[in-house]
């Protein structure tokens, strides 16, 4: 397995206010070429810093440190060899998908357009082959009447059917990589389930890598190849998911999984005669 | 104190107040430094500038001395400046108040008539009401805070509306406090930030409009205005286009001073409220 | 389609509220205005203390105030505004005859403002906190504290008297003769300044609108999502953040068009533009508080009708307008 990507050492900080916070304080990990990699961790723990360290989406004002490298596949018929290592496009090698899909969607602009756009960018092609592309692409997410979605304005869809459009618009060139930064987490339950489906078949389909950024671990668990746990910038336990979820090593792994109630946990509160 | 210091953060706001400050300085010295009535005639007639040490700027048309006519139409300028801002705000405040807590009916009618007051164009109101009133000081103050009420009456009830579903109304009600005392007592004094966040503008939109009516010739006849100093060059604008400009530039620059200075106290309260 | 609909049935109702509160409160005015249409009448004309009351009669001023507004408000629906003083003709006509010529001239000092201004916002707003940000904010700053009219005789001073490029004023070459095509040209250089004046004072209005709704687009997330489709940087200028920040510039324009008609008092005085202006400004001279009153009238009927033609194209802008209503 090549590695698609390796972080060494990334420290970021952010300032605010002319104080300065640190995020990452100085991570390691490499990602293998087509694994799915899930980044897991709290609020605070720097996974969403990590996740935009890697698209390069960090703001001016933050401070980098260490080494992101990249080994990008060669494109498919360039008619040069890169002489060096190149750099990732984004949209074009990496496909990012935000958490709030209220907000990645531009309110005035219709669902087609904005996912034709991304394929006009990055693929030449001219407004209809692009929109044509955005209909397949909205058919490949799952979502009904694509002719009528590619017309329709992102408030008129729910919060599930926006970040369909939000996945179809960050696959639309066809990217080699895949960060879902909590892609589920402002979804309801059911929803999450579906769109973690979707994202399965898709990377799969695509042979994508993939990573997943989120802060549940029982979810991830259903998606990820590997686990790294993050924990106030640092990166506390990496693995495979089996091991991860049987065998914690780390204490903060175990006290993320015991927090996780699952289904078939014990009964906490014996409900004989009370009612709630 | 550090109020001050966050105030004086921007160069911009610096200048503003230098500028007002200077603008004042002039206003309170034009009684001391120009003695007498500064429409009497001081010499030559057109006689120009940087010429005559006694006369600074030259005369105008009738022999004035422009220098002592321009110290007082500040005195015109800030006066009504200040004046018509009060009173808009003073009667902006006290209708959105009104219209925001009761609510219902009186609010209805009240809106209509702040919609009415703002669909004349208030220039042409103040000139309706000057012209049929009288021109004189406070008819012409009168006159601009008909037409800038409107503003800070809306931004009012825009506040009162989300302030008086507070806690702290509820319990004044229950204690039994009349609505009326409520609204003057509890409800305004926390409704008034925003308002007066408006009040550099009206000041400002109000010199204008003062300078306006003077050139038009409604001004108070009594008094210095710098509108009245450039309709009075305007005569003479081919020979001795300064007559017009200079007034004009103390104008614009004490306008800008206001604008700045205006400005200068957003930041400070904006950074304020972006750090707590 | 149905969106339009709603809007309209919804603004018609309350705009002839307003109407009818700006009608009493006019008719107010006139009631306060010292003298009636027959002391005014008397001073041109003359006549004794027995005309006077005869006419009073005729004209129906010796009615109860109740009444006079009844015949005020039964006037106007037949669209009659009265007679005006100085001119001795019916208000309606001189006004009808001014009224184009401002709408010439509100029209393209919007267009100039509008255009201008907000390419300007965009261009600066582009690079938050650049050189041309910074030169920019200040700059409009400075030309909005501008008087209108004082711009107004400096453009004549400079343009006219100093260099002759353009006319002083008017709106035509007097008794030229011109007619078609030689006399459209004739009248857009006479109108050259006249716009010129008038629109870059609210050119700052909109400059500086535009770039801080570009500031504030540029905070929105939807624009890291799309730096993150790799999107280049001009498509993302222009094609979604300016397309949002247009939005509250387009509403704007409806609140800005009373704004303009009292500027085109001044300007049109300034650069004697026969217009709705200077008309008002004439009405004061002559102290013919009807024919004022008539203007005022006129002009917030104007404000309203143009305000409304402002919201439809602000609907047809943004899709989320009314839309709760309309699928309801």
């Amino acid at each position: 397995m090549t590695a698609l990507l390796s972080i060494r050492g990334l420290r970021v900080a952010y300032r605010r206010d002319g104080v300065e916070v640190a995020a990452l304080k100085g991570v390691s990990l490499e990602v293998d070429a087509g694994e799915r990699l899930a980044i897991i961790g709290e609020s605070g723990s720097g996974k969403s810093t990590l996740a935009l360290a890697v698209a390069g989406l960090l703001p001016g004002s933050a401070r980098i440190a260490g080494e992101i490298e990249w080994r990008l596949p060669a494109d498919a018929g360039a008619r040069r060899q890169p002489s060096h290592p190149r750099a990732p496009i984004l949209g074009r090698d990496i496909g990012f998908v935000f958490q709030d899909p209220s907000s990645s969607l531009d309110p005035v602009m219709s669902i087609g357009k904005q996912i034709a756009e991304v394929a006009r960018t990055h693929l030449g092609l001219g407004w209809r082959d692009a929109y044509a592309r955005a209909k397949t692409l909205l058919e490949r997410v799952r979502l009904p009447n694509p002719d009528a979605t590619l017309r329709a304005y992102p408030h008129q869809l729910s919060g599930g059917q926006k970040q369909r459009v939000a996945i179809a618009a960050a696959i639309a060139a066809g990217p080699g990589l895949l960060i879902a930064d909590e892609a589920t987490s402002a979804l309801d339950t059911i929803v999450q389930a579906e769109i973690v489906t979707l994202i399965r078949q898709l990377v799969a389909e695509d042979g994508m890598t993939l990573l997943f950024i989120s802060h549940d671990i029982a979810l991830a668990a259903t998606l990820a190849d590997r686990i790294a746990v993050l924990r106030h910038g640092e990166l506390v336990e990496l693995g495979e998911t089996r091991q991860i979820i049987e065998t914690p090593r780390h204490a903060y792994t175990s006290s993320l999984l015991d927090a996780y109630l699952g289904l078939d946990a014990a009964p906490l509160l014996d409900h004989q005669g009370a009612r709630a | 104190m550090s109020r001050l210091r966050r105030f004086f953060r921007t160069p911009e706001a610096i200048a503003g107040a230098l500028i007002l400050a200077l603008l004042v300085a002039m206003a309170l010295a034009a009684p001391l430094l120009f003695p007498g009535d500064p429409q009497a005639i001081a010499g030559p007639a057109l006689r120009p500038p940087f010429q005559d040490w006694s006369l600074p700027l030259g005369t105008d048309r009738l022999g004035r001395d422009v220098l002592a006519e321009l110290f007082h139409g500040a005195r015109t300028s800030l006066a009504v400046g200040l004046a018509a801002a009060a009173a808009a705000l003073l009667i902006g405040a006290v209708v959105g108040t009104l219209a925001g807590f009761a609510g219902g009916l009186i609010d209805e009618v009240l809106m209509r008539i702040t919609d009415a007051f703002q669909t004349v164009p208030s220039f042409l109101l103040a000139l309706a009401f000057v012209s049929i009133v009288g021109p004189s000081l406070g008819v012409v103050v009168a006159a601009i805070a008909l037409g800038a009420w409107t503003g800070p009456a809306r931004v009012a009830r825009a506040e009162v509306l989300s302030i008086r579903e507070r806690d702290y109304v509820a319990g004044a009600r229950v204690i039994g406090m009349h609505p009326l005392e409520i609204a003057f007592r509890e409800v305004l004094p926390n409704a008034l930030p925003p308002v007066l966040a408006l009040s550099s503008v009206i000041v400002a939109a109000a010199i204008l409009t003062e300078a306006a009516l003077s050139f038009l010739g409604l001004g108070d006849p009594n008094r210095v205005t710098w509108g009245g100093m450039i309709a009075e060059g305007r005569t003479v604008l081919r020979t001795a286009p300064f007559l017009s400009i200079v007034p004009g530039v103390a104008l614009v620059l004490t306008v800008l001073g206001v604008y700045l200075a205006g400005e200068g106290v957003v930041e400070g309260t904006a950074v304020r409220r972006s750090l707590s | 389609m149905t969106r339009a609909l709603i809007l309209i049935r919804r603004r018609l109702v309350g705009s002839i509220f307003v109407l009818l509160i700006v009608i009493i409160g006019s008719f107010l005015l006139l009631e306060a205005a010292p003298g009636d249409a027959v002391d005014a009448y008397i001073v041109s004309t003359g006549g004794d203390a027995g005309m006077i009351e005869l006419l009073r009669h005729r004209w129906g001023l010796d009615q109860s105030e109740l009444t006079r507004l009844a015949n005020y408000l039964w006037a106007l629906l037949h669209l009659d505004l009265g007679q005006s003083v100085t001119f001795s003709r019916p208000i309606r006509e001189i006004i009808l005859e001014r009224l184009p010529t401002t709408l010439i001239l509100m029209g393209s000092a919007t267009a100039l403002s509008f255009g201008l201004g907000s390419a300007l916002g965009i261009y600066a707003g582009a690079r938050p906190g650049s050189f041309r940000d910074r030169f920019l904010s200040i700059g409009s700053l400075a030309l909005y504290a501008v008087p209108g009219f004082w711009l107004g005789l400096v453009l004549i001073v400079v343009f006219a008297v100093d260099l002759r490029w353009l006319p002083i004023g008017g709106i035509e070459s007097i008794a030229s003769g011109k007619t078609g095509l030689s006399r459209v040209a004739d009248i857009a250089i006479h109108l050259v300044l006249p716009v010129s004046a008038l629109g870059f004072i609210y050119l700052a209005l909109y400059l500086r609108m535009m770039r801080a709704g570009m500031a504030e687009a540029w905070r929105q997330d939807f624009v890291l999502a799309a730096r993150a489709r790799g999107l280049s940087r001009r498509r993302i200028v222009l094609a979604h953040v300016a397309r949002n920040a247009l939005l509250p510039l387009v509403t704007m324009l409806g609140l800005q068009s009373a704004q303009m008609l009292g500027g085109s008092v001044v300007i049109e005085s300034v650069f004697a533009v026969p217009g709705l202006g200077r008309l008002a400004q004439e009405a004061v001279a002559g102290r013919d508080t009807p024919l004022l009153l008539g203007i005022i009238l006129t002009s917030a009927v104007l404000v309203i009708v143009i305000n409304f033609l402002v919201d439809l194209a602000y609907a047809f802008l943004d899709p989320r307008v009314g839309a709760s209503e309309a699928t309801a």
